[in-house]
């Protein structure tokens, strides 16, 4: 009995007095979004979006920056500027201004790496302009970093944005022979615009790829479950567009002389339907047409895209990651030097499922 | 018994001393007919007769016979159960028991012991606390007789056994503990035996009273034994080799040994087809569950955890908490302290008024509190299902443990936060393994693991798949039919 009246005793003391903080889910103020801008040598603006939660659920949000030399310690005078306890695990979006990725995130990243609370599901993307003026946006239907957050995902899902977040960009950090990209995003007219791609060395950005060419670098990236993509022809003379749309891709390496001088092959399957045609009649013909206009097209974008890859010495398509794959004692050296030269083919497949439902197809 | 033998022995222990001494009593009569062709003394406790007997059957044969000796007077009485005897104690025992004694002197110190006592109890009723809409609708009554016949007559077998004890030095409450010789475990019998005979106790008002005294375990909030009010789950449950104990006065049976998963199947299980009572047991499980875990969640996620707080159901937590002045956890202990007080409030009073307590509780308290700013809507709906829940156990007992273990559970969690409610889960895991029911396992198809009795824990598989009695029981004879047998179905033109 004793003995027990002690360990009660014991435990009660320990557990009271050694447990972690609480924290009430009212009394705080949750971030779902930071953002980064650049301020001159070693010195950042942390922005952070906290949505207010009014007791009618209305949605409203305030932002807090600060400006500090790292990340982490800006979080502290976060703190120091709002009523309640500014806490980060329910950040889902994080992002750069253009000027901090092209000087370099690897310290940024950091911040978010290490602590636990941050989930690596969190998406980054680059931002073309102001950080701290896109987060202090206030969109109706969320706050501006569920806003983001959400838009991104939808345009991962359903639109070009290749697959990305931070364990993604993370994973293709590290690993040899491979490097990450990540999105640029912009506000115009007060509305969010994906404009294109930022491509890393490193974690630095060192280019960016227009927004046109994403379906393109999207399927040579990932495999594409639905997507659209316009194409013009001419008919008798005028100009007339087709839309290809429910657009499925699927692409293979193929790598020859491994150890020599490696040649890499890649097969691109697309599978589509043909939805708006501007034209007259949509008919067996116009989908041969179709095909043939959209897998040159195509086959055009990605080998000059490649092309420009291998002149600035990025490989944002894993390349050397699937040569690596494939070798046993992988010479990450000898692969650098010979990536500029390496020769690339790529083999476009189309094929045009169907054409609509139409009527008197003749 | 020690006080009968304690005034035998001092007095000089002559039947018209015991008499004289039965006549303090208002109740008692001696009454005197000299005018029959033999005279005779009757008497008895006017309260414990049954007098159609004694006027329909007993004085008219006594005021027309003339048989002058005891013994033969034993033989013509038209009733079973005739006694002549001089030993007092025996004459004590029985007329307080409601027998009647007849003298031919008024200082004989032999009588004839007639039994005519009255047997008034509860009609058979439907089950109310364990009501099942198909099924047979007999509940256990006060009269131990009337249950064991409604026992009986379910199993007519001549292994059927019976033991009768009878305990409480006051009370004399009889008790029967049966069993079905050959298949219940011997070892088993045993144990039930002995530890019903061995209680010392001098009052047993109702078998909760026994079950409190023979289980393993009595620091547990978990009960050991099953108690029910149905004569058919004590049939069900004796054909598998457990023992059932009835108690006189008292309209509930004990079953045991048991287990826990038991406790959470209904008889209308075996009633409905096999899949939709398995669905109904593993929603009974998921609620038990709930019901235990869901407050202490609650308070877990508020105080440490808001990164598992999903974004969209975020904005209903914040704002049904914004104007709330109490920590999580003080709101979930009031609110559930609330919905005790009114379950016992509702328990305490009359049916009638106990209407009026749900309304007043359910409606005026809750929305009040609620628009008051006391606590958030969010946790009176948890709380008020988590409730509902616990209710959803068959056995009521079990019920009331759940909701106990409830309370322990929401101070680990307000204190460690989901650690907290795992060593809590833990402390209770370890409980729950060391208890045993009549000594066999009370965790036992889960540990130690039964692949044959988890037929018939979390589901219920058709009868056909379960041919052998459970392990559990480690009855003597394990086959309940033949299986192979059980599974052709043959019309009648193959």
């Amino acid at each position: 009995m004793k003995k027990i009246v002690i360990a009660v005793i014991v435990m009660v003391i320990v557990g009271y007095f050694g447990r972690v903080d609480k924290e009430i889910l009212d009394e705080l103020d949750v971030a779902t979004a930071v953002g980064f801008d650049y301020k001159g040598k070693n010195k950042i603006e942390t922005t952070a979006v906290v949505p207010i939660i009014n007791p009618d659920k209305d949605m409203s949000n305030k932002t807090i920056s600060s400006i500090d030399n790292l990340s982490k310690e800006s979080l502290v005078n976060l703190n120091q500027k709002s009523p309640k306890p500014v806490v980060n695990g329910k950040i889902e979006v994080a992002l750069y201004s253009k000027k901090l990725a092209e000087v370099g995130l690897q310290d940024y990243i950091d911040y978010i790496h290490r602590d636990p609370s941050i989930g690596t599901r969190l998406l980054l993307a680059v931002v073309d302009g102001n950080v701290k003026k896109m987060l202090g946006e206030s969109f109706k239907e969320y706050d501006t970093g569920t806003y983001i957050q959400r838009q991104i995902n939808n345009n991962i899902e359903n639109g070009l944005i290749p697959t990305t977040n931070f364990h993604l960009f993370l994973s293709s950090y590290y690993t040899r022979g491979m490097d990450p990209v990540l999105p640029i995003i912009e506000l115009k007219d007060k509305k969010i615009n994906v404009k294109g791609l930022a491509l890393f060395k490193g974690t630095q950005m060192v280019d960016s790829l227009p927004y046109r060419y994403l379906f393109v670098f999207k399927a040579l990236y990932e495999n594409i479950k639905n997507a659209g993509y316009k194409l013009r022809t001419k008919e008798k003379g005028k100009t007339e567009y087709i839309s290809i749309q429910g657009l499925q891709t699927k692409k293979k390496f193929h790598v020859k002389n491994i150890h020599t001088t490696p040649e890499i092959t890649l097969h691109l399957k697309i599978k589509g339907y043909i939805r708006e045609y501007t034209g007259e009649k949509v008919t067996a013909k116009t989908a041969d047409k179709a095909e043939k206009l959209m897998k040159d097209k195509i086959h055009k974008e990605a080998v000059s895209m490649i092309k420009d890859f291998q002149r600035s010495n990025i490989d944002p398509l894993s390349f050397g990651d699937q040569t690596r794959s494939r070798t046993r004692h992988w010479d990450e050296k000898k692969w650098d030097k010979q990536y500029k030269n390496m020769k690339v083919n790529v083999k476009v497949d189309v094929m045009i499922l169907e054409i609509g439902v139409v009527n008197g197809l003749s | 018994m020690n006080w009968f033998k304690k005034e035998s022995k001092k007095e000089d222990h002559s039947l018209f001393k015991v008499i004289q001494h039965f006549k303090k009593s208002g109740d008692f009569i001696d009454f005197h007919n000299p005018q029959s062709p033999v005279p005779y003394w009757i008497s008895y406790f006017g309260s414990l007769i049954d007098a159609e007997i004694l006027h329909r059957d007993i004085l008219p044969f006594l005021n027309k016979s003339s048989i002058k000796k005891l013994d033969e007077l034993k033989a013509a009485l038209p009733i079973e159960n005739v006694t002549v005897t001089s030993d007092l104690e025996v004459i004590q025992k029985l007329m307080l028991k409601g027998s009647l004694l007849i003298r031919f002197k008024e200082k004989d110190s032999q009588g004839v012991l007639v039994k005519a006592e009255m047997n008034k109890a509860r009609e058979v009723t439907i089950p109310e606390e364990e009501f099942s809409v198909v099924g047979p609708k007999e509940a256990f009554v006060e009269s131990l007789t009337t249950n064991l016949n409604l026992v009986r007559k379910r199993l007519p077998i001549p292994q059927l056994e019976i033991r009768e004890f009878v305990i409480g030095t006051l009370s004399q409450t009889r008790v029967a503990v049966i069993y079905i010789a050959g298949i219940a475990n011997e070892e088993n019998i045993n144990t039930a035996l002995q530890r019903v005979g061995d209680i010392q106790f001098h009052q047993i008002l109702d078998s909760s009273y026994i079950a409190q005294m023979i289980s393993d375990n009595d620091n547990s909030p978990f009960p050991q034994l099953i108690d029910t009010e149905r004569p058919d789950r004590a049939v069900g449950v004796l054909a598998e080799g457990s023992i059932v104990i009835l108690v006189d006065g008292s309209p509930h049976a004990l079953i045991g040994p048991t287990t826990l998963v038991k406790f959470f199947s209904a008889l209308e299980d075996y009633f409905l087809n096999w899949q939709l009572a398995s669905v109904l047991r593993i929603i009974r499980l998921f609620a038990v569950s709930f019901s235990i875990l869901v407050t202490p969640i609650y308070v877990a996620v508020l105080n440490y955890h808001y990164e598992l707080i999903p974004k969209d159901l975020m904005a209903t937590l914040v704002s049904s908490r914004s104007f709330i002045p109490l920590p999580p956890f003080l709101e979930a202990l009031v609110l559930e302290l609330t919905i005790e007080l009114l379950r016992e409030a509702g328990a305490r009073l009359p049916a009638k008024v106990g209407q009026t307590i749900g309304i007043v509780g359910g409606i005026v308290i809750g929305t009040a509190s609620v628009e008051a700013g006391l606590t958030s809507n969010v946790l009176l709906i948890i709380v008020a299902l988590a409730a509902l829940a616990s209710f959803t156990t068959p056995v009521y007992k079990m019920s009331n443990a759940i909701r106990l273990i409830r309370f322990p559970f929401l101070i680990f969690a307000e204190l460690w936060g989901l650690v907290g409610i795992a060593i809590a889960f833990s402390f209770l895991m370890g409980h729950l393994l060391r208890l045993t029911s009549f000594g066999r396992p009370y965790l036992e198809p889960i540990y130690p693991p039964r692949l044959e009795d988890l037929k018939d824990a979390f589901v219920r598989l058709p009868f056909k798949m379960q041919p052998k009695r459970p392990i559990e029981l480690q009855s003597p004879d394990t086959i309940k039919f033949s299986g192979k047998a059980a599974k052709q179905k043959k019309d009648i033109d193959e």
